[in-house]
């Protein structure tokens, strides 16, 4: 129950960890290592959505805008100022996060399908300005020649983002930060004060939970994150145009956090990794691969609705008393 | 002392006046209950105290501190916390994290020392699980900790949103119908537990009953509302006797048998 960490725990850690570090031994294929890469981009911008959606019950429809917010900030920056990566993501992460801030400062008061949809209009609305700004983000062609990462250079370890391999490694770091303060996060009396909103906000605000508050800070939060994946992957792909930010791609996250189970951390990342490798894996299957997907997902909403993460949580909780 | 004092509270909804220019005030240390038929404007009074809703007119103030017009949680967290005539629970987490989510207004614990899990952070969240396991033990909910707040019986679920009111830590309690729906025995202890809460954690109740036994045997005060407006107060025996009250529930005409 409580976040304790047995040993048994640290060593099954310690061998997941091991285990992802030799990934890049097993799949030395660009092809492979650039499925992890997206993976994890996935995985940060799926927990960053599950704050919202899954802890404290806010539907957001238009989260990639954060996530092409946070990656035109950090691209432009860089590329006029000449400040590295490693400056430039935190950048990423104050526009995005200052965005979301203000968006949700306006969209929070409204529930349900009101927010749904308020949010999906906000969403469209920054593909339109990144489409039609085209002094600052060069419009639908899109902004070329992103710098990678300078490189670091640790006792025994050099990585030069020359490779894949280096940016899968970054990557894992990325998700383990992400992971590890959402987790503390989820599991404090602030995540306790998200689930009540999401629970029964009326009984929360009864209690003394600032429930709008509360609200405008995982929007927040959420944003930012998104805004840093955007950043890492301005800096891994090397080009960015509107069409990565769009509506699509804002409810492929909802189906990953839906896939995986939105209420729980892992279960985002499962379905992150999960749905960016199965429609490689059903491209086999032809013509049929989007009717497969879609069957798959209408099947999870009706009899899965906790996710695959989260309903074995859920039964091995219930087994356990 | 006066804990709860409501002056002139009002509010129309559109045409209608479901609470105009009610007078009350709630003692420390004493049962009060606020009754009337339905439709009187009792949990219209209880939103309006709460700052579940905002008075048209008149004022609110407790322990001394004007508080018409805050937003509900600042209310609660001055220690004027309400349960809900409608059962109101958080349905998807176990009744022992429900309780834990009641210690909001308590926990101080920064951003920072969440995160890093600083000193404490930790004893805060140490010290929740010790007071929920104390409240666990005093509403008699300890053998259902670990159940979903949507699998416990109906009276186990009333209890929860009453334990849930004990963990925001009040001075002053507000139970809206407490006692709806529960059989006999279930009712014996919610009496039971509204005596232990004033009489041991020294918190001040004041409910909204319709249930005329418990409504007589517990409160110290009564106060009647009907129409919107307060029609009698004072302790069980007067209100129990006064022509205006029996009017209002049994209609004109009606000659107390003597």
């Amino acid at each position: 129950m409580n976040g304790r960490m047995t040993g048994a725990k640290w060593l099954a850690g310690l061998a997941g960890a091991a285990l992802l570090c030799a990934v890049p031994r097993f799949f030395s294929l660009d092809y492979y290592l650039h499925m992890f890469v997206m993976s994890e981009i996935y995985a940060v911008l799926a927990m960053s959505l599950a704050l919202i959606v899954g802890f404290s019950g806010q539907v957001s429809m238009g989260h990639a805008a954060f996530y092409g917010v946070g990656a035109y900030a950090s691209a432009l920056i860089s590329l006029k100022s000449g400040l590295p990566f490693w400056v430039t993501i935190w950048c990423a992460g104050a526009v995005a996060g200052l965005l979301s801030f203000v968006i949700g400062k306006m969209v929070l008061r409204l529930r349900g399908h009101f927010l749904a949809i308020t949010t999906a209009f906000f969403g469209v609305l920054v593909t339109l300005i990144l489409n039609n700004w085209i002094e600052l983000t060069n419009g639908p062609m899109g902004v070329p020649g992103i710098p990678r990462p300078s490189p670091i250079s640790l006792p025994g370890l050099t990585l030069s983002f020359e490779t894949r391999a280096d940016y899968y490694y970054l990557g894992l770091v990325f998700v383990g930060l992400v992971a590890f303060l959402l987790y503390r996060l989820v599991n404090s009396r602030i995540g306790n004060a998200l689930i009540a909103i999401r629970e029964n906000e009326e009984l929360a605000r009864s209690i003394g939970v600032d429930a709008m508050a509360y609200k405008v800070f995982a929007f927040t939060l959420g944003g930012a994150l998104a805004g840093m994946a955007g950043s890492f992957y301005a800096h891994y792909i090397l080009f960015i145009s509107p069409v990565t930010f769009t509506i699509a791609e804002s409810i492929n996250l909802l189906v990953m956090i839906i896939f995986g189970g939105m209420t729980t951390l892992f279960g985002p990342v499962f379905g992150a990794v999960a749905l960016t490798l199965l429609p490689e894996f059903l491209r086999m299957a032809g013509s049929l691969r989007l009717v497969i997907y879609g069957v798959a997902l209408v099947i999870f909403i009706i009899w899965l609705p906790l996710g695959v993460w989260g309903t074995i949580k859920s039964k091995w909780m219930e087994r356990r008393g | 002392m006066t804990l709860l004092e409501a002056r002139d509270i009002s509010i129309s909804f559109g045409g209608l006046k479901a609470v105009e220019g009610v007078d009350l005030f709630v003692n420390e240390g004493e049962i009060m209950t606020l009754i009337g038929p339905n439709g009187a404007g009792k949990t219209t009074a209880f939103n309006l105290i709460t700052g579940f809703l905002a008075p048209d007119r008149g004022t609110v103030s407790f322990r001394g501190r004007d508080v018409t017009g805050l937003p509900p949680h600042d209310i609660a967290a001055l220690g004027l916390v309400r349960t809900f005539q409608k059962t109101n629970i958080f349905a998807e987490t176990t009744v022992e994290h429900s309780i834990a989510i009641g210690f909001h207004t308590r926990l101080k614990a920064g951003l920072g020392s969440i995160v890093f899990g600083g000193a404490d952070a930790r004893a805060e969240a140490r010290e929740v699980r010790e007071r929920a396991r104390e409240i666990l033990e005093f509403t008699g909910l300890a053998p259902w900790a670990a159940h979903l707040g949507k699998n416990l019986p109906y009276g186990k679920q009333r209890m929860l949103s009453i334990a849930l009111a004990l963990a925001a830590n009040p001075a002053l309690l507000l139970l809206d119908e407490p006692a709806t729906g529960l059989n006999p025995v279930e009712t014996k202890e919610l009496i039971d537990i509204i005596y232990r809460i004033r009489d041991e954690r020294k918190i001040t109740v004041f409910l909204i009953e319709h249930n005329m036994n418990l409504v007589i045997s517990i409160s110290d005060r009564i106060a009647v509302l009907n129409y919107g407006r307060k029609i009698a107060e004072g302790s069980p025996a007067q209100v129990s006797r006064d022509p205006a009250v029996i009017e209002a529930y049994l209609g004109r005409g009606f000659r107390h048998a003597s």
